[in-house]
Parts: structure tokens; C-alpha cells; sequence
């Protein structure tokens, strides 16, 4: 009787683990195959692309599609401007978290519970919200069409969750550690930059995966505030829809060069990066 | 600087001082000591709020300032293209215009319906999702980051990717529709349809985010309980109903707020998949306040409805405002 069961048992977990297999498969091709389809379109001769029934797998890679879009658009400037923004600003915002962060998460100071009923605040304030003032301060310090603007906006808007973040992190280091490394000599500073930094670096990881990300992506404020000069990617995506309705070979070439960096960053920084998005809403 | 420490030794010294009652300290030295501590605790706040200063200056000039700015322009009557100084106070105009603004209405029942449809469906598929999902079976690790991965997609190029997709001659979802016999839809263009189309991509991206948080939270679920569940012979969904589900009930809340609060703030999505259209009838909030500013020039008007956005989205969070804001146990 034991035996059976345990057969009977064993069949259930199989079959269990095949409808894990099932319905995952299901999800996967609907989750997956409109990257799928955009990545290896791109790489399609252009007449192909709309050719029905479509080729899957076996056809002639091309980079004629890639080519068009360097050529016969400013596509090239445009990556530049995006790849500055995102770059420039997470190193900032990174920085100036980090610096308030750790008296948020480690010093008792008057002012504190202020700072941080703020950080939360500000956490919840809507992009939209914020858009006709910035867009009236802006032309007034003529900081429209400027990459600076636009860093300097994603910055102060990053600011706040990823100080939120980073001081989270600063309190799952023991405190300990750090005045061991005091006790030993080491001044407050000193103990910051060997014991607190190095125990960091996940979590400084997963911010400034978050950051770069955020900047890549953010389309709202860069529709309103550039111009021909400081225009970024997502903004020329943007503008895809109409002047390159049916031209889907550089449409999806386009796509596939913005999609790869944050897809990339997930792939090779999964662990950090979830760590960092379920940060606050888990623990 | 080692404040702290010092402190903390100085602390438990003027205590042992005041333990026996012979040593009293004299008032000059406790006047002395106090004096040192205000200094010390002065210093400490010094250097706190120099770390801050930073931060501090550019969010009151980039966050802080405008915002507070944006509530006084709720106030006043001004249109884009005209001079500045044109502006004048109006009182709540704007604000009792936009309660009776049938097209500003029609929009926020658009958003409820868009939000409400999609948080519902990607709350299934991705609670669903992330119990199958939480046995640790071969591969695993390999499949879930494969879930994952419509969530990182650029969310301006959702709309333009599933826009190739729902093509009405081209894409491919009426070609595999066709395959199972399902006759050509014009996806985005056919007023019953484009609704439902917006839904499906949201979904497409928000069931994996709702994946990440859930399964997030069953695994850090204590496994004790279930071996004792086990033990005591508890059938799976007792398990479920009497176990995973009362103490998941925080991730839940939580990733409901997150989910909701993302979905009625939808605007880079849908400005490039259906651009509110056929008609109004994908028109969400915020791509009408962004059309009221930028296309119409009703800027203040436009701050009015941004600003009771805000309120809506602060209200919906404050489940989540009361979880983030615990004081710090120092």
C-alpha cells in the first residue's frame, strides 16, 4: 500500500511539474515573441518583414536595416544624447544618494523624521504633475533643449527612491563592523569607505542599474523639453510611429538597439536588480 | 570623528561616577559636560545636514519649488503663447471647471477601466505565474528571468512593437489568430476592440512585475510552518488558503498599490500604441492633461488636473506611505 501511494505520489508530482512546463510555454510565447519578432525582424531583408506567413527561423541575416537607420536618420545623435543622460546621471544621483544616505541610516540628528516624511513624499509625486512648472522654470533659465537640463531633472527625480534604497541598504549592514573598524583606529569616514562601502556594492549595483534605466527610458520630460539638439532616444521612437509607419525595417532595428541595453542589464545583473526592485515593497 | 563611540563611553562613565554617593560631581564639571554634549550633538547635526545639503538643494529646485509653484498656478488663468504677465487669479475656476468637464470625466472613466481591467488580469496571470513558479524545479532559474523580461522593456517601444503586432494586414497576431480560425481584427482602430487591445499589452507588461514582487514575497515565507502543515496533513489549498495567503497579504497589498498607481499613470505606452485613439476612446488621464497643456495650451487648467492626479495617487498610497514610513530604530 505504501508503495503505491508513493507511485501514486510521484505520478501527481509529474504530472504537476508538467503543467509547471505547459502553462509556463504558453506564457513564454505570448511574453517573448514580440521581441522575438522585433530582434529578428530587424535583422530581415525590409521586403520580408511583412511577409506572411512569417519566416521564423530560416532566413539571411542583414544589416541593411541598420545601416538605413544610420544613414537616412539621425539615429547615431540620438544614441549619443541618450547614452550621455543615463550615464551622467546615474553617476550623480548615485554620488548625492549615497552622501545623504548614510547619516539617514546612521546618525540621530534633529530634522531627521523631516527628511525623511519628504523622500516619501516625493516618492509618489506624478511626472505629470510636475511637467508644466518644470517646463515654465526651464524656459526661464533657458534650459530647455540642454542634456543638462535633462540630467539634472532625472537626477532630482531619481534622487529620492534611490536615497530611500541606498539607506535601506546601509541598515542591513551590521552596525558592528563598523565600530569594530572605529575601535581599531579607523576615523568615521575611514570606516564608511572599508567596512560600509565594500558591503555595498550590491545594492550600489542594483540603484545604479535602476538609475541608468530610469534615464533610458523616460520619454515624458524628453518630448517637452528637447528640441533637434539634445533629442533622445525614446523621443525618436517616438516620432517612429508616424514617419516610419510602414517602414518596419528600420523601425525594428531602431527598436532592437533600445531595447538591448536595460535587457542586457537584467540578464547579467538579474540577481542585484531584483534584489533592488523588491527592495521596500518585501522587507 | 569619533563621536559616537566617545559619547557612549563618556555616557557610562558619568554614570559609574554617579553611582556611589561620595562622588558627587561638582557643579562646574557637570556644567562642562553638558556644554561638550550640546557641542558634540551640534556637531552631529552639522554634519548630517551637510551630507543632505546636496541632495537638498536640487530637490527643492527641480522637485519642491515647481511643485509647490504648480498648486499657486491652479489658481490663475494662463495660456501657452501668451505673456506672462497676462496671468491673472481666478480663484478655484479651474478646479470646478474640471469637475463638470465632460471630456476630463470621460478620460478618468477610461483610466479606471484600463487600470481596473488590467490590474485585475495581470494580478491573476501574475500571482498564478509566480506560484507555479515557486517550486524549484530543473530550469527554473532560466524560466523566471524569462518572465521577467517584458517588464524591462522600454515603455515607449511596448506601444510601437505590439503596434507592429496588432497591424491589421501584417501583424502577427491576426495571422495566429487565423491559424485557430479566429477571423481578422482592426485591433486598434475598431472602437469595441481598442480598449481591450491596450489591456492585453499592459498585461503583457505588468504580469511580470506582479510575478517578481509575489514570488519575492513567497520566498522569503518561513518554511517551518509548512513542513508543521505537512506533518499535521493539510491539503494544498488549505495550505494556500490558511497559510500563504494571510501571510503574503502585506506583498499583496503593497504590489496592489504599486500595480494600481503605475496603470492610471499610463502615459508613454499608449501615446505611441494608439495615441488615445480611435477617437477618445483610449484617451487615458494623463494623456488628456498632456494634450489640454502642449496641444491646446491650457496650462494652468492643464496643473489642475496634474495636481488632482497627485492627490489621487497620494491617497492610493497611503497604505504603502504607512509601510515605507517607520522611524529608523537607531
Amino acid at each position: 500500500v505504501r508503495r503505491r501511494y508513493h507511485i501514486g505520489r510521484r505520478l501527481k508530482n509529474a504530472l504537476a511539474s508538467g503543467a509547471v512546463y505547459i502553462i509556463a510555454i504558453a506564457w513564454l510565447l505570448f511574453g517573448l515573441y514580440p521581441l522575438f519578432f522585433t530582434i529578428t525582424a530587424s535583422i530581415k531583408e525590409a521586403k520580408l518583414i511583412r511577409r506572411l506567413p512569417p519566416q521564423l527561423l530560416f532566413f539571411h541575416p542583414t544589416l541593411d536595416n541598420y545601416r538605413d537607420l544610420f544613414e537616412h536618420f539621425d539615429f547615431l545623435r540620438y544614441l549619443k544624447n541618450s547614452v550621455t543622460l543615463a550615464i551622467g546621471t546615474t553617476a550623480i544621483v548615485v554620488v548625492l544618494a549615497l552622501l545623504a544616505a548614510y547619516p539617514l541610516a546612521r546618525l540621530d540628528f534633529r530634522g531627521k523624521r523631516l527628511i525623511e516624511m519628504l523622500l516619501v513624499i516625493l516618492l509618489l509625486v506624478p511626472a505629470m504633475t510636475l511637467i508644466v512648472p518644470i517646463y515654465l522654470l526651464y524656459l526661464r533659465l533657458r534650459l530647455t533643449d540642454k542634456l543638462l537640463g535633462l540630467m539634472l531633472l532625472y537626477t532630482a527625480f531619481l534622487a529620492p527612491s534611490t536615497t530611500w534604497m541606498l539607506r535601506g541598504f546601509i541598515h542591513e549592514i551590521p552596525r558592528d563592523l563598523e565600530e569594530a573598524a572605529m575601535i581599531d583606529g579607523c576615523s568615521r569616514v575611514g570606516a564608511v569607505f572599508r567596512v560600509v562601502l565594500p558591503l555595498l556594492g550590491p545594492g550600489l549595483v542594483a540603484v545604479a542599474i535602476l538609475a541608468f534605466r530610469v534615464a533610458w527610458n523616460e520619454f515624458l520630460f524628453a518630448l517637452t523639453l528637447t528640441g533637434a539638439a539634445s533629442r533622445t532616444l525614446t523621443v525618436a521612437a517616438s516620432a517612429f510611429r508616424t514617419d516610419l509607419q510602414v517602414r518596419w525595417g528600420p523601425l525594428t532595428a531602431g527598436s532592437t538597439l533600445i531595447l538591448i541595453p536595460p535587457l542586457l542589464f537584467t540578464l547579467l545583473m538579474q540577481r542585484q536588480l531584483v534584489r533592488g526592485l523588491t527592495h521596500g515593497a518585501i522587507k | 570623528v569619533h563621536h559616537r563611540h566617545f559619547a557612549a563611553s563618556e555616557k557610562s562613565m558619568g554614570e559609574d561616577h554617579k553611582t556611589p554617593p561620595q562622588s558627587a560631581p561638582t557643579a562646574l564639571e557637570g556644567s562642562a559636560t553638558t556644554r561638550h554634549a550640546v557641542v558634540q550633538r551640534l556637531q552631529k547635526d552639522a554634519v548630517a545636514w551637510l551630507c543632505l545639503l546636496p541632495l537638498l538643494i536640487l530637490i527643492s529646485t527641480i522637485l519642491i519649488y515647481p511643485m509647490l509653484s504648480s498648486f499657486r498656478l491652479t489658481f490663475y488663468d494662463w495660456n501657452l503663447g501668451t505673456k506672462l504677465d497676462t496671468m491673472k487669479f481666478v480663484g478655484l475656476q479651474n478646479w470646478l471647471k474640471l469637475l463638470g468637464d465632460e471630456r476630463i470625466s470621460r478620460s478618468i472613466g477610461i483610466t479606471i477601466k484600463y487600470a481596473g481591467a488590467s490590474l485585475l488580469l495581470s494580478f491573476i496571470a501574475g500571482f498564478g505565474l509566480a506560484l507555479l513558479f515557486w517550486r524549484e524545479v530543473r530550469g527554473i532559474r532560466v524560466l523566471r528571468t524569462l518572465v521577467l523580461l517584458p517588464m524591462f522593456v522600454t515603455p515607449v517601444l511596448v506601444g510601437v512593437v505590439w503596434r507592429m503586432i496588432y497591424d491589421p494586414v501584417f501583424g502577427h497576431a491576426n495571422y495566429f489568430l487565423g491559424l485557430i480560425d479566429i477571423a481578422p481584427q482592426r485591433w486598434l482602430s475598431d472602437p469595441n476592440l481598442a480598449l481591450l487591445a491596450a489591456v492585453i499589452t499592459d498585461l503583457w507588461k505588468r504580469a511580470p512585475y506582479v510575478f517578481l514582487l509575489i514570488l519575492s514575497g513567497l520566498q522569503a515565507l518561513p518554511e517551518d510552518i509548512y513542513e508543521m502543515a505537512d506533518v499535521d496533513g493539510a491539503s494544498a489549498w488549505a495550505k494556500f488558503w490558511h497559510l500563504t495567503l494571510p501571510l503574503l497579504s502585506p506583498v499583496i497589498a503593497i504590489t496592489l498599490v504599486f500595480s494600481f498607481v503605475g496603470a492610471i499613470q499610463t502615459f508613454d505606452t499608449l501615446a505611441t500604441l494608439t495615441h488615445g485613439g480611435p477617437g477618445d476612446l483610449t484617451k487615458v488621464y494623463n494623456l488628456r492633461i498632456n494634450e489640454l497643456v502642449f496641444q491646446q495650451g491650457y496650462v494652468t487648467y492643464g496643473a489642475a488636473g496634474s495636481y488632482l492626479l497627485f492627490f489621487v495617487t497620494f491617497g492610493c498610497s497611503w497604505y504603502l506611505i504607512k509601510t515605507l514610513f517607520k522611524p529608523t530604530e537607531m
